[in-house]
């Protein structure tokens, strides 16, 4: 078989604090094929941004990566040297992040950005000036706007140059961290539809990272739900809309108001656990309405529950 | 682009209007305090003087009883070409040669040791930053705090002891040596150079830290951003992070603190003078104030407030180079 664009395995990420270490995320797993948008959905502190940073090692202090592999094309990222990581960055993968304007130096132009990005990968010169001008034709911002500096561009704007940074090197792979949550919904759909539409053309592959469960149901090719720092379900996006399995997957879609419907939208009761107190067992327990007596004790393991869907919840392994 | 050169240019229009705001203040001032510079040649001359040399004098001051008006707009006339008239303390010197040569030797001395200070605390504060808690870090901000904290006089007097008096490594006095005459000569220069060195080395040392210790926050502050970590993201190198993102956007409040510094040079090192018996103009103002020599107190205090104010317009010049959102 052969190695999957991106393979990550058993992922342990903690946060060093003055009383002990907090676990952002454990036993992550999950497989990225070569042009397939995976969105992973999941509330504020579930730990989905901190895959994707330490996925790209660019997680900073206090955050450490203890535990598990993450594999490119079989490389081990984990094991990659200073200089080797910096070669592989953005010329296999880049990232969009969530906030542009706090993303880009305010004191440099879009074009400085765009040839730092080209320089540090050797590209220089007139090439990398050429190169600039194709990326914002690219994501449809006027070339003049290469002089522009961030705080001079409308949100939806500062968005599309980093989209079009992301592509500098047509990289088989793009983790995007929430970059549409800080727009507004009208700008967020141009944006998507752009980004859509420019997946297809290049066949590059993302990673989508989002709480906008109903945003990855229209653009996703498979959507991860994750919970407290754990992957809980992941299916293809057909398979998750009509038969997700997780009651905390299912609290998520029926928490989306519809218009075809008269029914209203029903929110998860609770609140998300603390990562440094989180309840034993199954984290999502409290919450839940189907918890039986070993969710209190015993973590379920992710495994396989059908076709590509894997789900980890104790009612479903008893059904 | 033109929005800047107006902005700038409105800056050095605000700038001329305080400077004007200064040269008055400059001329009322000295006219409220009581006595005059004749009275204390006359003084000087211990009864000496006849009264015809005591009317000659206070022509030659320019002493007249005519009214203000006429006398500030004789002022600003000579004040425009340079000409502050002539010293008392320094008679019959004018005024402009007695500020020059101080000016040229706090330039050397002051002006360098800012420099070299900013230059090196600012670089200090950038690698300190940068390899947070590295050696650099650890050993450096506590030595300087420390040499900072000493009264300036004492460290000065103890590195002119045993730097210069003990172990014979530097001059113990003046700017240049007494047998050389002043000129471009290799021998001269190297003079200048053994003179300038330890008093200028006792001044970088106390303000060193405050530039280490500035830049270091700053900077440490600027590495928590998301560009840093989206520049790290993008594969650049170390050094290009560390200086074109790091430290670019750090060094903003140095270099006003830096423009500031510059303008108070002119303020003259005092300590250092009495010190290092070195002719800046600190000791000059002293005089200047003692001997009630109001032309040449007028000439220093408005070549520091000019300086302050050039410094100023330095500053903003800089700022919107710098920093494109402060450009309109």
């Amino acid at each position: 078989m052969p190695e999957p664009l991106l393979r990550v395995e058993n992922l342990d990420v903690a946060y060093l604090a003055a009383d002990g270490p907090v676990r952002a995320t454990s036993k992550v797993s999950f497989t990225l094929e070569d042009g397939e948008i995976l969105g992973l959905v999941g509330e504020s502190g579930s730990g989905k941004s901190t895959v994707a940073k330490a996925a790209m090692r660019v997680l900073g202090q206090p955050a450490v990566i203890t535990g598990g592999s993450v594999r490119f094309r079989g490389r081990e990222v984990l094991r990659m040297s200073d200089a080797e990581l910096r070669q592989w960055r953005w010329r296999d993968v880049s990232m969009v992040m969530q906030s542009a304007l706090n993303a880009m130096n305010p004191v440099m132009t879009v074009l400085d950005h765009v040839l730092d990005t080209l320089a540090a990968h050797g590209i220089t010169g007139a090439a990398a000036k050429k190169r600039a001008g194709e990326l914002l034709d690219l994501v449809e911002i006027d070339r003049h706007h290469l002089r522009s500096y961030p705080h001079e561009l409308s949100g939806g704007m500062r968005q599309r140059v980093v989209l079009g940074i992301a592509l500098a090197l047509t990289p088989p792979l793009v983790f995007m961290d929430e970059p549409t949550t800080a727009l507004d919904v009208v700008v967020e759909r141009q944006i998507m539809r752009k980004l859509v539409a420019l997946q297809a053309e290049l066949g590059f592959a993302v990673l989508f990272i989002t709480h906008d469960v109903s945003l990855l149901l229209e653009f996703a090719t498979r959507i991860g739900v994750m919970y407290s720092g754990r992957l809980v379900e992941v299916a293809p996006t057909q398979l998750f809309r009509d038969g997700a399995r997780h009651p905390y997957s299912k609290g998520l879609l029926g928490a989306i108001p519809r218009i075809d419907s008269d029914e209203a939208p029903v929110s998860i009761p609770g609140s998300p656990p603390s990562l440094k107190n989180p309840p034993p067992g199954c984290r999502f327990h409290p919450r839940c309405a189907d918890a039986l007596d070993v969710c209190e004790t015993r973590e379920p393991p992710l495994v396989q529950i059908g076709a590509d869907h894997w789900a980890a919840c104790h009612v479903l392994e008893v059904a | 682009m033109g929005g800047t050169a107006r902005y700038l240019l409105g800056r050095l229009g605000f700038y001329l209007l305080a400077a004007w705001v200064a040269l008055s203040l400059n001329f009322l001032i000295p006219r409220m305090m009581p006595g005059d510079p004749a009275t204390v040649m006359f003084a000087r001359f211990q009864g000496q003087l006849s009264p015809e040399a005591m009317d000659a004098l206070r022509e030659t001051f320019g002493l007249s009883d005519a009214s203000w008006w006429s006398q500030y707009w004789t002022y600003l006339r000579h004040a425009l070409v340079g000409d502050f008239g002539t010293s008392v303390a320094y008679f019959p010197e004018p005024v402009t040669g007695v500020l020059l040569r101080g000016l040229f030797w706090t330039v050397v001395l002051a002006g360098s040791a800012v420099v070299v200070a900013f230059a090196a605390g600012t670089l200090l504060g950038t690698l300190a930053a940068w390899r947070r808690g590295g050696w650099l870090d650890s050993v450096l901000p506590p030595v300087l705090a420390l040499l900072g904290a000493f009264p300036y006089f004492w460290l000065a007097m103890l590195a002119l002891f045993v730097l210069g008096f003990g172990m014979g490594l530097f001059p113990l006095r003046h700017a240049y040596s007494d047998q050389l005459t002043p000129g471009l000569s290799p021998e001269f220069l190297a003079s200048v150079f053994r003179h300038t060195l330890l008093p200028a080395l006792t001044l970088v040392a106390v303000s060193l830290g405050g530039w280490m210790l500035a830049m270091r926050n700053t900077m440490i502050g600027v590495l928590g951003s998301d560009f840093i970590e989206y520049a790290h993201a993008r594969g650049l190198a170390p050094r290009r992070v560390m200086l074109a993102y790091a430290a670019r956007n750090a060094i903003l409040p140095n270099v006003t603190g830096f423009g500031m510094a510059l303008g108070f040079v002119l303020g003259g090192a005092l300590l250092t003078e009495i010190i290092f018996s070195y002719p800046v103009q600190g000791y000059l103002l002293i005089q200047s104030v003692r001997a009630q020599d109001y032309p040449l107190m007028q000439g220093l205090f408005l070549t520091i407030s000019l300086a302050v104010l050039a410094a100023n317009w330095f500053v903003d010049c800089a700022t919107v180079a710098l920093d494109p959102r402060t450009r309109r």
